[in-house]
């Protein structure tokens, strides 16, 4: 099985790397099913709250990061087992 | 205080068009002021050049933008502007820039320069410039409106009271309105366009009060905005308005003949300026009459 993490996308602002945020609630538990573009992830930041979407189909293998734990761009916060093709 | 809530979605036109402006060397305020909407704005293929470097000379206490000294003028950025504006397939395209005091005319000529490689390389384009206000140079302004752009937009940011809190010290209200009462002096058909950020402890008497200087400036588009702090440098947000506030605000600013209004917590200057601007000529010459924008 294909394992794929669930990152804070670094192409989010891309030049302008330095800030940081809060997961401050994560939307699915490990074993549920995730469809790609469903939200998984929020996160905020000074200016707002980011709902960080599943680039993924499957089923949510681990929280890496738990609400309250900080992130920036680039950081792992949950990983997937992913679906196979056909 | 609730915080909006963005919802992160980057499609494959958001990742190409990273890739062109970062390829060109081109910056975008749309990153370097952690815009909101620039899902929205990537994703449909639009971006808000920022020429002259991404480091202002200015240290205004609402913007996100890298403060400092800035980076040489790249002479070449004009053409690079011009060729991502056909690589991007752009009918409309939205050019800001850092302040640049370090410059003789604070940057007035190369901004001119960019203007006419965008149109040369580009014909039928239409260019909406956001600038600064060159200190109140209005020999530079007069280059750049005489440059030919079809929107010239500039910020007055916030009301009288807040502007020496908000603002650099080398801006200043009054500053920022000769800019755009000039640049209609220098060429009366021109759409100029201003922005107020709401949210920075103005009242609500102050904020109609500005947009009446603005409109006393000629300004035709007035964009109306929530104040959101982007990081614990930034002064705090005082308040967060109702979006029926911004209705009734844009109700009054119809009232007081803005052409076109653009009055939501997201918006921001270069936020949906093509249709802005389609609408405001639309109405300048008579042919509908305002309603609900956004």
């Amino acid at each position: 099985m294909l394992e794929e993490i669930v990152r804070i996308p670094e192409e989010l602002w891309p030049r302008r790397g330095g800030w940081n945020g809060k997961v401050i609630n994560i939307l699915k538990k490990p074993g549920d099913r995730v469809s790609k573009g469903d939200p998984l992830v929020e996160v905020e930041i000074e200016k707002a709250v980011l709902v960080i979407e599943s680039p993924y189909d499957g089923v949510v293998k681990e929280i890496l990061v738990p609400p309250g734990g900080s992130v920036s761009p680039g950081s792992g916060v949950v990983k997937v087992e992913v679906f196979g093709e056909g | 205080m609730e915080k909006v809530r963005l919802r992160v979605s980057l499609n494959q036109r958001y990742l190409e068009l990273s890739k062109i402006v970062s390829s060109l060397g081109i910056a975008t305020v749309c990153e370097g002021a952690l815009c909101p909407n620039i899902f929205e704005c990537w994703g449909s293929g639009v971006a808000t050049f920022m020429i002259m470097g991404d480091t202002c000379t200015r240290g205004c206490r609402f913007c996100y933008v890298k403060k400092g000294v800035p980076q040489p003028i790249d002479p070449l950025e004009p053409y690079k502007v011009a060729e991502a504006v056909k690589k991007l397939g752009l009918d409309y395209v939205t050019i800001t820039s850092v302040d640049r005091d370090d410059l003789p005319d604070g940057g007035a000529e190369h901004f001119a320069r960019t203007i006419r490689a965008v149109k040369d390389l580009n014909p039928g384009v239409r260019v909406e410039v956001l600038i600064p206000d060159f200190r109140g140079d209005l020999d530079a302004l007069k280059r750049v409106v005489v440059s030919g752009p079809d929107v010239l937009a500039h910020n007055i940011e916030t009301v009288r009271r807040l502007t020496p809190l908000v603002r650099d010290w080398r801006s200043g209200y009054d500053q920022s309105l000769r800019v755009l009462r000039q640049a209609k002096i220098y060429n009366p058909v021109l759409i100029t366009k201003s922005s107020i950020l709401l949210g920075l402890g103005e009242t609500w008497e102050e904020v109609i009060d500005a947009m009446r200087d603005l409109r006393d400036a000629g300004v035709d588009i007035l964009v109306l905005s929530q104040y959101m702090r982007p990081s614990p440098k930034q002064l705090p947000v005082a308040r967060v308005y109702k979006i029926e506030e911004f209705k009734e605000l844009e109700e009054i600013a119809y009232k007081l003949g803005f052409s076109y209004v653009i009055a939501h917590p997201l918006a921001r200057t270069s936020y949906k300026a093509r249709e802005a601007y389609l609408e405001a000529v639309k109405r300048i010459a008579g042919h509908a009459p305002p309603q609900g924008g956004f």
